[in-house]
């Protein structure tokens, strides 16, 4: 199998998982689990279980089906496995593209939910209040907030990145979703 | 209440008002916008004044605990949701509520509410003497000064502008449509599209910049070297 630039990284946060090897073991001994049963059994948080699990699931290497019943429906995983090949060249544009100057792009129908207290952005609402709402973690909120006004000669990738402590990979990615969101613009 | 006293009523809140924005604001805030500012408690004032006399006291004493309780209560919302700091919202309390007592002076209780009163307002008009940047009319009076030399016509956006400014105090001032969160390794400026327009539309990123950089000279002076 071979991926794109942005979902490539994306698969080797997972693989960097402390929990990869552990989750990808019990599922192939127990073919048919859900998020909640391993996160219980390995003692592991299920939105982290989860976040695995959906990744591993957009490469193939792990099978889904969904169990209709009383409540909620719930998703069985089952493991497959598979290869996957990295192109080095994709990843170093990625990464160049971190000196790339930006700012927010002045956007009626975008709405910022800001944290005073501990000056970051939770979310990003888009169309109104029962518009789509993105949420962002504490470091993805950090490098939100300290994107520049729309105006200004905007600030790079890698220098808002550093003040938020997140890494310029991912800055560099979540950017990409911000401008396919029209809230950021690349400055010319 | 009769006409001759809200005739008095209004021959005194206006110039205490102007007299009083003018030292609040170290002579910034201009007579013009300070006279308007005076007729606006001056149209919910006297409305009030005339509805309680109108109604028996029962129903007068049940309004003023609404109104009261309205007021108290949206205070501490907007000091739980960080919108306002709870020094301030203390002293706004303690100026502005007895006030609305001042209909039932005639009852004994009330004169221990006044006394309050006086001595809040001594507080709060030492505190807005010393710190100009928590005053309204300064504020208003600086963003003329600030947005002069900015270029206008600029785009608005809606996030708030974090500027890499900080106090050794962290406060919150703002008006209508502007808030300053100044905190101590940044600030924090958010405000309103309204606002942005009212003011010439100037660069978000410079105006934030500087205004920032006028209120931490203007707050805390008795610590700070830069005195106006």
């Amino acid at each position: 199998m071979k991926a794109g630039c942005d979902e490539l990284y994306d698969l080797i946060k997972i693989m960097s998982s402390d929990h990869l090897f552990g989750i990808l073991e019990y599922l192939k001994n127990n073919p048919g689990s859900n998020a909640s049963a391993i996160s219980r059994e390995m003692g592991v948080h299920i939105v982290t279980v989860q976040k695995i699990l959906d990744g591993l699931c957009r490469y193939g290497f792990v099978d889904t089906t969904i169990k209709k019943g009383i409540g909620r429906p719930s998703k069985l995983y089952t493991f497959r496995g598979g290869e996957f090949k990295i192109n080095i060249n994709d990843m170093l544009d990625e990464y160049a593209k971190r000196s790339r100057k930006i700012r927010e792009l002045e956007n009626e129908n975008v709405q910022f939910n800001f944290d005073v207290g501990k000056e970051i952005v939770n979310a990003v609402i888009i169309g109104g209040r029962r518009g789509m709402k993105i949420i962002f973690d504490e470091k993805e909120g950090s490098f939100i907030s300290l994107i520049p006004p729309p105006g200004s000669s905007g600030k790079t990738i890698e220098e808002l990145a550093e003040k938020s402590a997140i890494s310029v990979l991912d800055a560099v990615q979540l950017t990409g979703q911000l401008i396919d969101y029209s809230i950021v613009e690349v400055v010319k | 209440m009769n006409w001759i006293n809200i005739l008095v009523f209004m021959l005194v809140l206006i110039p205490v008002t102007i007299l009083s924005g003018k030292i609040f604001s170290r002579g910034k805030a201009k007579t013009i916008n300070l006279t308007k500012k005076s007729l606006i408690p001056l149209i919910l004032v006297i409305p009030y004044l005339l509805f309680m006399e109108k109604f028996p006291q029962w129903f007068s004493w049940f309004f003023l605990a609404g109104f009261v309780a309205y007021f108290t209560i949206l205070g501490i919302v907007r000091v739980i949701r960080g919108l306002e700091s709870p020094k301030r919202y203390l002293l706004y309390v303690g100026v502005f509520i007895p006030i609305l007592f001042l209909k039932f002076i005639d009852n004994s209780w009330v004169i221990p509410v006044v006394a309050i009163n006086q001595i809040m307002f001594v507080f709060f008009a030492i505190y807005m003497f010393r710190n100009p940047s928590m005053n309204g009319y300064w504020i208003e009076a600086k963003l003329e000064e600030i947005t002069e030399g900015l270029k206008k016509g600029c785009p608005y956006g809606k996030k708030p502008v974090i500027v890499e400014r900080g106090n050794e105090f962290p406060f919150i001032t703002g008006i209508r449509g502007l808030r300053i969160w100044v905190k101590k390794n940044r600030s924090i400026v958010k405000i309103s599209k309204k606002m942005h327009e009212k003011i010439g539309s100037p660069d978000l990123l410079s105006f934030s910049e500087k205004l920032v950089e006028e209120i931490i000279l203007n707050t805390n002076l008795k610590k700070s070297k830069n005195r106006i």
